[in-house]
């Protein structure tokens, strides 16, 4: 198979008349899928020749989904964004992707200030009607090869600038095998999609129902709002498997309505994203013994999991869960800081091979090869070898234990934030003179050290941070300095900081 | 201002810590996208409700009305009551 959306067309062979993928307004057959991403793609191709990248700039929908069908279709990769990205961090994606095609309602494309230098516009309304072109699209398919990117996702980037990680076709295609394989998916399962489609997790719901044509339920996303509701939405809707970020489950199990709403249908709780407590995991176990529960693990880099564990004994709710073993077609590998191997117990850098790697970060050679290096342990030939930033130890019995990060990332509420980018925004606001941002990982706060002379109210500085970075950037907590303590080189004393502010609380 | 409008004023400018007389805090301002209640907070806003005047909010009513100012949330509140 050369790329993903082949997938599709199987499966619309197999079950033309069968539900693919429903939200709130919309619903998809397999074939209406099919069709609608013909359309779509009838229209990229109309509007531009070539295999340039389409932003996907819509709310969470099928309509969205079946964009990304029409964006493979027309053989070119798609780059989903949020529906509320703000105005300036889009322009820096385009930017750095150069030039292509946006998707979008006719909604957002005017309220653009200005047209986006390189990027020509396609309604999503206008390019669902285009008539659909059959042959052109198979023809523009059976040019791409599994090591072209599907898609490109923006991540945060320390210094402000998000970060486009491309993924190649094989790494989905290998992907979607192992997951519908090993969790036993197969056209009975219905999936309640809880990620976001800019988040890489989203690629486990949208392609194991490609594979094997499952059922995608799209849950408004307004319910996330409100978690003790959740349980009621996957018993109406006969959800058998979800895969959410550990926060959602923690919300869940924390609000107590898995005691009093039972959820018979429900039978596999897979997550990812950020660390799963056991506590709130054995509040799941108590209350819903029979489901499977397994625990993955994976950067966006690397096609969205590489190692993973099926819960299968008893834990206390103080020890960690581990991320388990590598995948099918993954290797991992626990590097020392002199890049030999460390033994087993023996804490290092997590490090991924396999074909699932990133082709790279998009257009960024360098921060590109500060992560993606050749594995220094082979050196008959290259092997490609990504390096997680994660800080692991290898288990007596061969399970991974995630420790924590080397850098200043953080994950809050799963999403992938670099701490840096939210202080570059804050450096940006006209009455703060200097800023750090910290995070407080007991109470789940980015706090905001402000420099400045005046009296700054955090809820009015995020009306204008939001205009800058993504909302879940924004910080949670805002302290105002006159002066911030610096080190004797003058640099900002982040461990003071830490100490008084973060520690002694 | 309605009766259920103020309870719920009251309610929320109290339990989210908002100053009475902040210009921003109106019947009408979108209280997430403002930033006056959290993630959590809006839970805590549906169980107020269910509890303050014995009604049940469901799934589909989330997912169908918007409740994103004291407004809406009035207006899903009154519906329940008069139905």
């Amino acid at each position: 198979m050369n790329s993903a959306i082949m997938m599709l067309e199987k499966t619309a062979e197999r079950f033309p008349n069968r539900c693919a993928v429903r939200d709130e307004n919309d619903s998809f057959t397999f074939s209406k899928l099919r069709e609608a991403g013909l359309s779509v793609a009838a229209a990229l191709m109309r509007d531009a020749e070539g295999n340039s990248p389409v932003i996907v700039w819509l709310p969470k929908s099928a309509k969205m989904l079946a964009c990304f069908m029409g964006a493979m279709y027309a053989g070119r990769p798609y780059v989903p964004v949020a529906e509320d990205i703000p105005e300036k961090r889009l322009r820096d994606i385009a930017a750095n992707i150069g030039a292509g095609q946006l998707i979008t309602s006719g909604g957002n494309a005017k309220a653009l200030k200005k047209p986006i230098e390189g990027f020509s516009i396609v309604l999503c309304e206008d390019a669902l009607e285009a008539e659909p072109k059959e042959s052109a699209a198979l023809a523009a398919v059976s040019k791409v090869i599994d090591c072209d990117p599907i898609y490109i996702m923006y991540t945060s980037g320390s210094t402000g600038v998000p970060k486009g990680v491309a993924i190649p076709h094989r790494g989905i295609i290998d992907y979607a095998d192992w997951v519908c394989e090993t969790f036993q998916f197969d056209d009975n399962t219905v999936l309640g999609n809880q990620s976001a489609f800019f988040f890489d997790n989203s690629t486990l719901d949208i392609f194991s129902m490609l594979k094997v044509g499952a059922q995608l339920i799209i849950i408004p996303e307004v319910l996330h709002r409100y978690p003790t509701k959740l349980p009621e939405f996957i018993c109406e809707n006969g959800i058998n498997t979800i895969f959410w970020v550990p926060t959602v489950l923690i919300a869940v199990a924390n609000s107590g309505v898995l005691e009093k709403t039972k959820m018979p249908c429900l039978k596999k709780v897979l997550f990812c994203g950020e660390a799963m407590p056991n506590r709130q995991l054995n509040i799941w176990r108590k209350n819903c013994p029979d489901i499977l529960y397994a625990n993955l693990y994976g950067p966006t880099e690397i096609t969205d999991v590489c190692t993973y564990y099926i819960v299968d004994r008893p834990f206390k709710d103080s020890d960690p869960l581990p991320i388990g073993k590598a995948c099918r077609n993954m290797r991992a590998t626990i590097l020392r800081e002199d890049n030999t191997p460390a033994a087993v117990g023996e804490t290092g850098e997590l490090c991924i091979s396999g074909s699932a790697l990133t082709l790279g970060y998009w257009n960024s050679p360098e921060i590109t090869d500060r992560v993606l290096i050749t594995n220094p342990n082979v050196t008959a030939y290259r092997e490609p070898l990504y390096r997680t930033g994660d800080l692991a130890y290898m288990a007596e019995d061969g399970n991974i234990i995630y420790v924590g990060r080397s850098d200043s990332q953080i994950k809050l509420k799963g999403l992938r934030i670099e701490l840096g980018e939210a202080e570059t925004a804050a450096k940006t606001v006209d009455s703060i003179k200097n800023a750090c941002v910290l995070f407080d990982a007991d109470r789940q706060d980015i706090v905001l050290f402000a420099e400045t002379d005046e009296d700054i109210k955090l809820r009015r500085l995020n009306l204008e941070l939001k205009k800058l970075i993504p909302a879940y950037m924004a910080p949670t907590r805002l302290v105002c300095l006159k002066e911030l303590p610096k080190t004797p080189n003058g640099k900002i004393d982040r461990v003071l900081l830490k100490k008084t502010f973060i520690e002694q609380n | 201002m309605t009766e259920t409008e103020r309870v719920l004023f009251n309610y929320i400018s109290e339990n989210f810590d908002i100053d009475s007389d902040d210009p921003d805090f109106t019947v009408d301002v979108n209280l997430f996208d403002y930033g006056f209640v959290d993630s959590l907070g809006a839970t805590e806003i549906v169980v107020f409700i269910e509890e303050h005047w014995n009604i049940e909010i469901t799934q589909k009513d989330l997912t169908l009305y918007p409740m994103n100012t004291i407004a809406e949330i009035a207006d899903v509140v009154d519906s329940k009551l008069g139905a």
